[in-house]
């Protein structure tokens, strides 16, 4: 299951309700939200909402009925067991993580960011960017790790040659296993229009 | 002219440990001391006045300190050398506009003894070419040109990170920011990275210098500047 989907499988059925409505599912062969809102004494756009949320999960499969006026939908289980795994270092890589190791980076011209070294000297504790514009423009302060600060330390300058991230991991000296909180932060200055990307 | 002695000859000596603002102090109190042995008669249409013997050692003094001063700031012994320096490191550098960024650049690795890099930096401090600044575990030091001079030496709290440094840490790597201001001075908006590469060659190579004794090598490659005097 992707991270989102188990999201919003884990917010529907955390609801009071929802072993409620999966009775009345397991029960009848299948139902529709009426019947199932009148049974539980719930409003019928909650259920509604529910069903279709399983729907949309391949938790429930839903048939279209035509009876007297109007056409609507009936729900059924199409499984009797859900298996709910997440692979979390898959689920949680950065984005674009292939195609950013292959590409070479350095800081954009008049990113207008202010880097505030550290204490003892080679490396930035933090740095400050501007956001928005006009009346909406905000300052956004990022905490830096050591190895982040360090990485930004030797990141090229505006004219400078674009390098890739590798080569200046290690121009450096940051391990290779620190890498992950790297590419989270590159990826963030890359939206925040202080690094340009060279592919 | 006893308390400009003190302030600004004697107070620069204690900064800088550069002797040649003793001849300035001694010259200011040479001078002071003629004042107060001047004895002005009531009327100028009198006979001359005779000097007495104070006021001719006095004098003797005071014209010894001032043509020694004359000559050592002809010599540029008393002159701040960041202008100097700031020329020496865009000497090669091709324009780039829009490439300047208020971050430190490493410029690269020497491999000198922390006390190494202590005496070099105390040695640039008595030549006029950088004030240092010692942090715990590196050496600051900041080009200071003239007219800039009055701010490190009178300002208690000398913002000196603000400014342009040359970082020079105990573990030998190098580092250098130029102060947007200093960026400013030059005529063209040259290529920033390749400013940075230079200043910290150039400093390296002033380190070079001195660790192989030819410490007067420093002083012709500033030499070789053609700036004036009090530029």
């Amino acid at each position: 299951m992707k991270f989102e989907e188990a999201a919003r499988f884990g917010n529907y059925i955390s609801k009071s309700y929802s072993k409620d409505i999966f009775r009345l599912l397991n029960n009848y062969r299948d139902i529709s939200a009426s019947e199932a809102a009148s049974r539980l004494g719930l409003h019928i756009q909650t259920v509604q909402d529910f069903l279709e949320g399983m729907t949309e999960l391949d938790i429930l499969s839903k048939k279209e009925t035509y009876e007297r006026k109007r056409p609507y939908f009936r729900y059924s289980l199409s499984k009797k067991k859900i298996s709910f795994e997440l692979d979390l270092v898959k689920e949680l890589e950065n984005q674009d993580e292939v195609s950013m190791e292959k590409s070479r980076i350095r800081e954009r011209k008049n990113s207008g960011v202010r880097f505030s070294l550290a204490r003892n000297g080679q490396y930035f504790s933090n740095l400050t960017i501007w956001i928005g514009k006009g009346r909406e423009r905000s300052e956004k302060k990022i905490n830096l790790t050591t190895a982040q600060g360090k990485f930004l330390y030797n990141l090229p300058f505006p004219d400078g040659e674009h390098l890739s991230l590798n080569e200046i991991r290690v121009k450096a000296g940051v391990e290779e296993e620190q890498m992950p909180e790297i590419k989270d932060l590159v990826e963030e200055l890359i939206h925040y229009k202080v690094i340009e990307v060279f592919r | 002219m006893i308390l400009y002695s003190f302030a600004f000859g004697f107070w620069s000596f204690i900064k800088s440990t550069n002797y040649y603002f003793l001849v300035s102090a001694f010259y200011l109190l040479a001078f002071g001391f003629v004042l107060i042995a001047l004895d002005l008669p009531d009327d100028f249409s009198g006979p001359k006045p005779k000097f007495s013997d104070e006021m001719k050692v006095g004098l003797v003094f005071f014209y010894v300190f001032m043509f020694w001063l004359v000559y050592i700031g002809y010599q540029k012994k008393m002159k701040y050398r960041g202008r100097e320096i700031m020329e020496l490191a865009a000497w090669d550098v091709e324009e780039g506009p829009e490439s300047y960024t208020e971050r430190p650049r490493p410029a690269g690795v020497v491999e000198y003894s922390k006390y190494d890099i202590i005496d070099f930096a105390n040695h640039l401090k008595k030549i006029l070419v950088s004030h240092p600044f010692f942090e715990e575990n590196r050496v600051l030091m900041v080009p200071i040109k003239m007219g800039d001079e009055f701010e490190l030496l009178y300002t208690p709290n000398y913002d000196y990170l603000s400014k342009t440094w040359i970082a020079f840490d105990f573990d030998g790597q190098v580092s250098v920011h130029i102060s947007r201001k200093d960026y400013l001075n030059y005529k063209d908006d040259l290529a920033f990275d390749h400013l940075c590469e230079s200043m910290g060659q150039l400093f390296m190579t002033f380190a070079e210098f001195y660790m192989r004794g030819d410490k007067v090598r420093i002083t012709d490659r500033l030499n070789s500047v053609k700036v004036g005097l009090f530029s």
